[in-house]
């Protein structure tokens, strides 16, 4: 029986984040209704030319500086020819021949604090396609379809992996950690439910220790993080199968169903076609001083892995808490701002790793961020320093209430009557009611037996109905017993 | 002197001295066009109307590829048939801007993909010099508009001689300025790195102030030059001298007897009083420049034309029951032969590893060959004299590009100026600078025009105005 090893390279596209398009001005904005940001330069019209936008070129630079990458000094578009009715101009100006970033890596987190470099074989920069909607299942047999060039021209960055993945996890761990990376130097929103991330996965097997490579499958309709990593898994598991009962594995593209969780293969490919690909003519050669690159590089920020260092000097926290904290640039904004307002970095890398995260969790694998502004925080924790509220009320009640409507704590503790009882005349009668009621207990503390101190607690907070100071109830009864 | 058929010059002279307007000027031509029908004009302008400016009332013809908003725009082609931009070309828009009135659209060889007018699809065009001939093409339109006084100077793309050699068939200046020099912003193209926005008239001089206006950098063309030019028409003045490089036994071999005889007996008779030294030249390289650059504009084409297909304007095949139907039987239905054979051939050179490189790397290698040779020659001349045609109009044997075609691989300024009639028609020569020297071209240009003195000739022969 062969143990396999899985040979995986991701093709990750990437949707930038400029303000109009990369070729004219048109605005990028997603979901605007169909056919209004589109002008007779991205709808390719006759003798309509080109005008490439800076800022794409810029991102597409600082994408490759972020992932480790060479940037080319003379690079090109060329146009890739194919008709379909989502391509204006019956070609796609893309880049083949003269990528402007080439072999990088992107370091990846790996068990609990391992660390592997997947190798980028390139970035390169193109034009986004128009989107087609088919009154059927392809555009072949549909009764009609309508067309929406809203998307056309939109910058488009193509990210392709060396094949170093080496399990679904990995790939998408991988994915997460480009998404963070693009994020931080935002340069995309990498929204793959609206489309400006999409990734395709090339995967092979081979038996393990084997250096040759297997026949690889691409698949392709991965929607989610979650549709990566349960594709590829099924993907491995139906490879090995054919693998082990000694058939082959036909080298073919093959489409994730998520509903029945399995990938099939596409029905028979149109020939693969060579894209009668040449240099654009409608677009000069580009050469990028090695100032230039300077300057991008200068302008990049922190990146993740840098963050995570200084966390870990600056603000003394463990490296585990470091890592989950600059996952996610807005994780890591977010922590910076409260210890801003709240110097006890740990306790509050703790809120945020337990409570706030959990609310982040909620909202899916493509969180819009932080559901809560870093002061809310902020005024949480110094109610609590404060012995306003006490721990459990501020994660019970409190926070929850928070997020839900965005109302500020000091507020929400008025409004639901939750500040503590921390005036020892008005505990008095209650304390000395709560030890009167309960001599044996008494008696056993008393005696020695410390550990019923937290019954008496609990009975003078039940009495107060949770307000009262728990900390002074205690130092109260403590005080009166001695005498 | 009647108005139509002046110079663009004379007509802003007289406009100045007050001895007809510019209503007067857009009339006269306009009653000519009605009046002379040579076939140039697919469709007129209706808003044309002069304005202020330095080309105040100076009626321009427009090649039907350069786009007009509001009025249908063709290209020459069926496919195109009923588009109508909504958008400006910036070389209209700048026309306008500077008082030009558009009269019209001009036919063309459809997308300007033929040297022989023969080959358009939008009805015949005249050559104004001798009715049944042609005008020659792609800018044949263009050409009898300007020769027949139907328009003072017009605008048209040049691929490779497409505004020069009807300028030599039709007796006129024909002028493409460096490339990027004008925009190509709205102008429909077909082999985009070849198209070269280039200009007719009758006078050097009306190319100057035309190139003056039309000049500049676009935002809206990646390729377009920056920088200014200087003032050229101040720059016309003195004779330069200069070094003119002529190559006899190239023109001998590709031009025929009486078009070479009249070049040559021009260079004789005008160097010494012009101040130039003549300086032989070997050009081995014409006819792999001829083939190279017909494969890049194939090459291109198949490219550059893909978007006709027939979703979202222009000619749509009826009744096509799915996409490929759609694209395939509008594409068959609504280009014309000439260029359904551009297509084919530059698909089958860009369509497959071993095609591109056999022809299409290798045109490329070619073409960076003829830059090298340009790059040579300047170190010896100023200027390269050629004919711009090898024969007459219509005599159809020696591919009618030959000499024009290398200045567009590499993208150089040049000139042709009616030169002398041989049978009643007229030939032209041509001048060809280096990249970026307009003004040393116009200054050479204008004084050998002068030394000419075309318009008396022509009064001995040809109808052409």
């Amino acid at each position: 029986m062969h143990d396999f090893e899985a040979v995986i390279g991701l093709e990750i596209h990437v949707e930038l984040s400029t303000a109009s398009k990369i070729f004219c001005s048109c605005p990028t904005t997603f979901g605007a209704e169909v056919n209004t940001q589109c002008c007779p330069v991205c709808l390719g019209l006759p003798g309509t030319l080109p005008a490439l936008n800076r800022k794409a070129l810029e991102y597409t630079v600082k994408a490759g500086l972020a992932l480790n990458c060479q940037i080319a000094r003379h690079t090109w578009f060329d146009r890739k020819n194919y008709f379909y009715p989502d391509l204006p101009k019956a070609y796609q100006v893309s880049q083949q021949d003269a990528p402007l970033c080439v072999n990088g890596y992107l370091e990846i987190p790996v068990g609990d604090s391992g660390t592997k470099k997947v190798g980028i074989n390139r970035v390169h920069l193109e034009e986004e396609v128009g989107k087609s909607l088919h009154a059927g299942e392809t555009i072949i047999d549909a009764v009609y379809s309508l067309l929406d060039y809203n998307r056309a021209g939109i910058p488009l960055i193509e990210i392709v992996t060396q094949p170093d993945i080496r399990s679904a996890e990995e790939a998408q761990t991988f994915l997460e950690s480009l998404r963070n990376i693009l994020r931080y130097i935002e340069i995309s929103d990498c929204k793959m439910q609206e489309g400006s991330l999409r990734c395709d996965a090339n995967i092979s097997l081979r038996p393990k220790g084997s250096t040759a490579f297997g026949t690889k499958t691409e698949i392709k309709n991965l929607n989610s993080f979650r549709a990566v990593r349960r594709a590829l898994e099924y993907e491995i598991k139906r490879q090995a199968g054919l693998l082990r009962d000694g058939l082959p594995v036909e080298p073919e593209t093959r489409h994730w169903d998520e509903q029945k969780g399995v990938t099939v293969a596409m029905r028979s490919k149109e020939q693969t076609s060579f894209y009668r690909l040449f240099a654009d003519p409608d677009l000069v050669p580009i050469d990028l001083s090695a100032e230039w690159i300077q300057q991008m590089e200068r302008e990049l920020p922190e990146l993740p892995g840098a963050r995570r260092e200084r966390f870990i000097d600056e603000y003394g926290l463990p490296e585990y808490d470091a890592r989950v904290l600059t996952a996610a640039k807005e994780m890591a904004d977010f922590f910076e701002e409260v210890v801003k307002g709240y110097n006890d970095p740990k306790t509050v890398s703790n809120w945020i790793m337990t409570e706030i995260l959990r609310y982040v969790k909620e909202q899916g694998e493509e969180a819009e961020g932080i559901p809560l502004p870093p002061a809310s925080l902020v005024e949480l924790l110094q109610l609590i320093e404060g012995g306003i509220i006490n721990r459990n009320q501020a994660k019970e009640i409190v926070l929850p209430e928070m997020v839900a409507s965005g109302k500020a704590p000091r507020q929400i503790v008025k409004e639901k009557g939750l500040e503590q009882i921390s005036d020892t005349s008005q505990l008095e009668g209650v304390v000395a009611s709560v030890l009167e009621a309960n001599p044996d207990v008494v008696q056993d503390y008393l005696g020695g037996k410390e550990k019923v101190m937290g019954f008496l607690v609990g009975q003078v907070l039940k009495e107060t109905k949770g307000k009262a100071n728990p900390r002074l109830v205690n130092e109260m009864i403590r005080e009166k017993l001695k005498q | 002197m009647t108005i139509a058929g002046m110079s663009v010059v004379e007509i802003l002279e007289g406009q100045q001295r007050g001895e007809f307007t510019p209503e007067e000027v857009l009339r006269a031509h306009l009653d000519r066009i009605e009046g002379e029908d040579v076939g140039a004009f697919l469709r007129l302008c209706p808003a044309a109307s002069p304005g202020p400016g330095p080309l105040q009332g100076v009626p321009v013809a427009l090649g039907d590829e350069v786009c007009t908003e509001g009025v249908e725009t063709t290209a020459g082609s069926r496919i195109l048939a009923g588009f109508v931009p909504p958008y400006q070309a910036t070389l209209a828009a700048n026309l306008q801007g500077a008082g030009a009135a558009v009269v019209g659209k001009t036919n063309l060889t459809e997308f300007g993909m033929s040297f022989d007018m023969e080959d358009a699809l939008c009805g015949r065009t005249q050559n104004p010099w001798r009715p049944g001939t042609t005008p020659g093409g792609a800018a044949g339109g263009a050409a009898a508009a300007v020769a027949a006084g139907q328009a003072a100077a017009a605008v048209a793309a040049d691929t490779g001689g497409d505004v020069r050699i009807p300028a030599s068939y039709c007796g006129l200046v024909g002028f493409t300025p460096t490339y990027g020099r004008i925009s190509r912003y709205g102008v429909i193209q077909h082999a985009p790195s070849l198209t070269q926005v280039g200009l007719l008239a009758r006078k050097v001089r009306d190319i100057a102030l035309l190139l003056q206006v039309l000049a500049g950098e676009d935002p809206q063309d990646h390729t377009s030059l920056p920088g200014t030019l200087p003032d050229l028409l101040a720059e016309v003045g003195e004779p330069q001298p200069l070094r003119i490089g002529i190559a006899p036994g190239a023109y001998k071999s590709w031009a025929e007897g009486e078009v070479y005889e009249t070049l040559e007996r021009l260079w004789q008779e005008t160097a010494a009083q012009l101040g130039w030294q003549l300086v032989e030249v070997d050009l081995p390289w014409l006819d792999l420049a001829q083939i190279a650059r017909r494969l890049i504009a194939a090459a291109e084409s198949s490219s550059t034309l893909g978007r006709y297909d027939g979703v979202r304007y222009g000619y749509r095949a009826k009744d096509a029951q799915d996409m490929r139907e759609l694209f395939s039987r509008t594409r068959a239905e609504g280009f014309g032969q000439v260029v359904k054979g551009e297509i084919l051939l530059g698909t089958y050179i860009l369509g497959d590893k071993d095609h591109y490189e056999a022809y299409y790397l290798q045109a490329l290698r070619a073409r960076k060959l003829v830059y090298k040779s340009w790059q040579g020659l300047w170190q010896e001349v100023d200027l390269l004299l050629t004919p711009t045609t090898p024969e007459l109009a219509g005599r159809g044997k020696t591919p009618p590009e030959i000499f024009t075609g290398p200045s567009n691989l590499a993208g150089l300024p040049a000139i042709s100026l009616p030169c002398g009639l041989v049978d009643g028609l007229p030939v032209g020569v041509q001048l060809i600078a280096p990249a970026g020297e307009e003004g040393r071209l116009l200054r050479a240009a204008d004084a050998l025009e002068k030394m000419i003195d075309f318009a008396s000739s022509r009064n001995g022969g040809g109808q052409g105005a």
